[in-house]
């Protein structure tokens, strides 16, 4: 029972920056229907960033270059807006353009080889498991990030005003908000969480060039588990798939272990998008 | 005759020019090594072409059904001793069949959704590649796949990529002038006409998804030969990546497009000092595209053609008559 409990605590951290990456892909989507796969792609460059720098001020540097991403992203997204309407599918293949950028120069700049750091060394004990202080660090700023977007979305005034541009562009401009300014904000938003989640994925995991597409794909089935219906499911979506794939390579031997998690995906993906057609 | 060559005008055109190539590079193996690659990486962008340009289908994973077909060659004829030539179609049929079992449970999604999906299927197909023990060589794959006999040398080689090409070119815009394109076409721009047209659309989907992976299965085969060896990581994720940049880039839509695309981006690839900087010049070029001209190369030269003409025509319309004539003034 107790090692059940390990695998689904050490698939919770991983799943954690799962959800941290969907979550503001997420709320991206929410505000402009669009969906941004080069954000794995953001995570990774931060995490290579914050290696390279080290210590908090690498840290900061690489929340502020996944940032930057991030706006370079909306600023594609207004010039494909300037030729007219946008078709979501458009902008999902532009954005998988800048993530092989980003990749290709992860590779370029910094070899094939995978980076890993480790800022605790040995482990606590919670309930009777061994665990690392970096799962209680990742699940405490997954709450905390999820908390304040939540109450900066329903509690405040600029959250009205982001809810309100989704659900009407045309009504938030007449009511004289500033919509392009709300939703560069929260590209803002989703670089900054993007960034987190790649200084956190760095001290637990490691990753390589290669993580930026597996986890654009990980934060894609997540957001579609419970059909893309916003931030806080994008993250619970997360957590689900780091404990199932956490559970599936305890349990599980060779290379059913290895697909396990992509069959659950494929799964979910079939039952997330029938959610979201039946839902519109 | 003439209707004939006229209907395949593009597709002849390129094939023409990639043949007089031939010739003039007869020698040179480099450059012959270049085209014959540009032909098999070309099918496989073609195939994502047929599925994204004419049918909405976003297949990422392309490059596992071409993987497929190599396998198959590899396998039936190193390991049982079959006539490679025969290989050719248990090479494209069993993409097929794949291709004919999972779309009916994909072709019903959105695209991105599709796209995902195709993506965790490739990862799916190559882990049950690098885990196929000896029947698929495992990591280290098949090597000694032989070629058909009347293509040993590397000429004959690169003329049988080129004119597989020109016969799937030949098929593909055939099939999209006929009934069977046509509903597709009505497809991929209203779904709503084309059920209330009585159109199956997810059956006609389905068939539409297992013929590209046809295509794809054949580049397999080419493939498998051209180099006599297929591993886990040959036809990998990166390619069935790129050869959805190289389709887009050179313009899904068109008949050609794929193969524009797949020549411009492996070509300029090559003269990339640095192997790990190609990403970043495959995906610049997408986004460029996407922004400039989002109907890829094909329609890109195609408008510009049409706007060279027009000008021209243009031109002469406001040149002074001819001696002995006058200018008629309307005022």
């Amino acid at each position: 029972m107790i090692t059940f409990l390990e695998f689904i605590l050490t698939g919770a951290i991983a799943g954690t920056v799962y959800g941290l990456t969907a979550l503001p892909m997420s709320l991206v989507h929410s505000t402009t229907h669009a969906v941004d796969s080069a954000v794995g792609g953001y995570v990774v460059v931060a995490g290579f960033i914050a290696a390279t720098i080290g210590g908090i001020v690498g840290s900061i540097a690489a929340i502020i270059a996944a940032t930057g991403l991030s706006l370079l992203s909306y600023g594609l997204y207004i010039l494909l807006r300037r030729r007219g309407p946008v078709n979501p599918i458009t902008y999902v293949l532009l954005t998988f353009g800048l993530l092989t950028v980003l990749e290709s120069f992860i590779l370029w700049w910094r070899g094939p080889d995978g980076i890993v750091r480790s800022l605790f060394s040995g482990e606590i004990q919670v309930a009777g498991m061994s665990v690392s202080p970096q799962a209680l660090v990742n699940l405490l700023v997954g709450a905390a990030v999820v908390g304040s977007l939540l109450f900066v979305i329903y509690r405040t005034p600029a959250g009205l005003w982001l809810r309100a541009s989704a659900s009407n562009v045309k009504g938030a401009n007449l009511a004289g908000l500033a919509v392009d300014r709300l939703w560069a904000s929260v590209f803002i938003v989703q670089g900054a969480v993007a960034g987190l989640a790649g200084v956190l994925l760095l001290n637990t995991a490691g990753m390589s060039y290669q993580s930026a597409a597996h986890l654009t794909l990980m934060a894609i089935a997540a957001a579609m588990i419970f059909g893309f219906r916003g931030p806080t499911t994008a993250f619970c979506g997360g957590l689900v798939l780091g404990v199932v794939e956490s559970v599936a390579i305890g349990y599980v031997s060779g290379a059913i272990a290895t697909a396990l998690p992509f069959i659950i995906i494929l799964a979910a993906l079939m039952i997330g998008s029938r959610n979201v057609a039946v839902r519109a | 005759m003439t209707t004939l060559v006229k209907r395949h005008a593009s597709a002849l055109g390129l094939v023409a020019v990639v043949a007089l190539l031939l010739i003039v590079f007869s020698d040179d193996g480099v450059v012959l090594g270049r085209l014959t690659t540009i032909a098999v990486i070309g099918l496989i962008a073609l195939s994502v072409g047929m599925g994204w340009g004419q049918v909405g289908i976003l297949s990422l994973c392309q490059a596992q059904f071409a993987a497929v077909g190599a396998y198959v060659t590899a396998i039936l004829s190193v390991q049982y001793d079959w006539p490679v030539l025969l290989t050719v179609v248990p090479a494209a049929v069993l993409p097929m069949l794949v291709a004919a079992v999972f779309g009916r449970f994909l072709v019903g999604l959105s695209a991105l959704t599709l796209g995902i999906a195709t993506f965790v299927l490739a990862r799916l197909a190559h882990i049950a590649i690098t885990n196929g023990g000896e029947l698929t060589g495992g990591f280290l794959g098949i090597s000694g796949v032989p070629r058909v006999d009347f293509a040993q040398s590397q000429l004959e080689f690169a003329f049988l990529s080129w004119a597989c090409v020109l016969i799937v070119l030949v098929l593909y815009k055939n099939l999209m002038d006929s009934a069977f394109g046509r509903a597709l076409r009505t497809i991929r721009h209203d779904p709503l006409r084309a059920e209330a047209d009585g159109i199956r659309i997810e059956t006609l989907q389905t068939k539409a998804f297992a013929l590209t992976a046809g295509v794809a299965g054949t580049a397999g085969w080419l493939y498998a030969q051209f180099l006599s060896y297929i591993g886990p990581d040959s036809l990998g994720i990166a390619l069935g990546i790129s050869v959805v940049l190289m389709a887009i880039v050179g313009g899904a839509q068109s008949i050609v497009g794929p193969l524009i695309g797949a020549a411009v981006l492996i070509s300029v690839g090559d003269y990339i000092p640095v192997e790990s900087a190609r990403g970043m010049v495959y995906g610049g070029a997408l986004i460029l595209m996407f922004l400039l001209a989002p109907g890829g190369l094909a329609a890109f030269a195609g408008f510009a053609g049409t706007e060279l003409r027009r000008r021209r025509r243009h031109r002469a319309d406001r040149s002074p008559a001819p001696e002995g004539q006058e200018a008629v003034s309307w005022h």
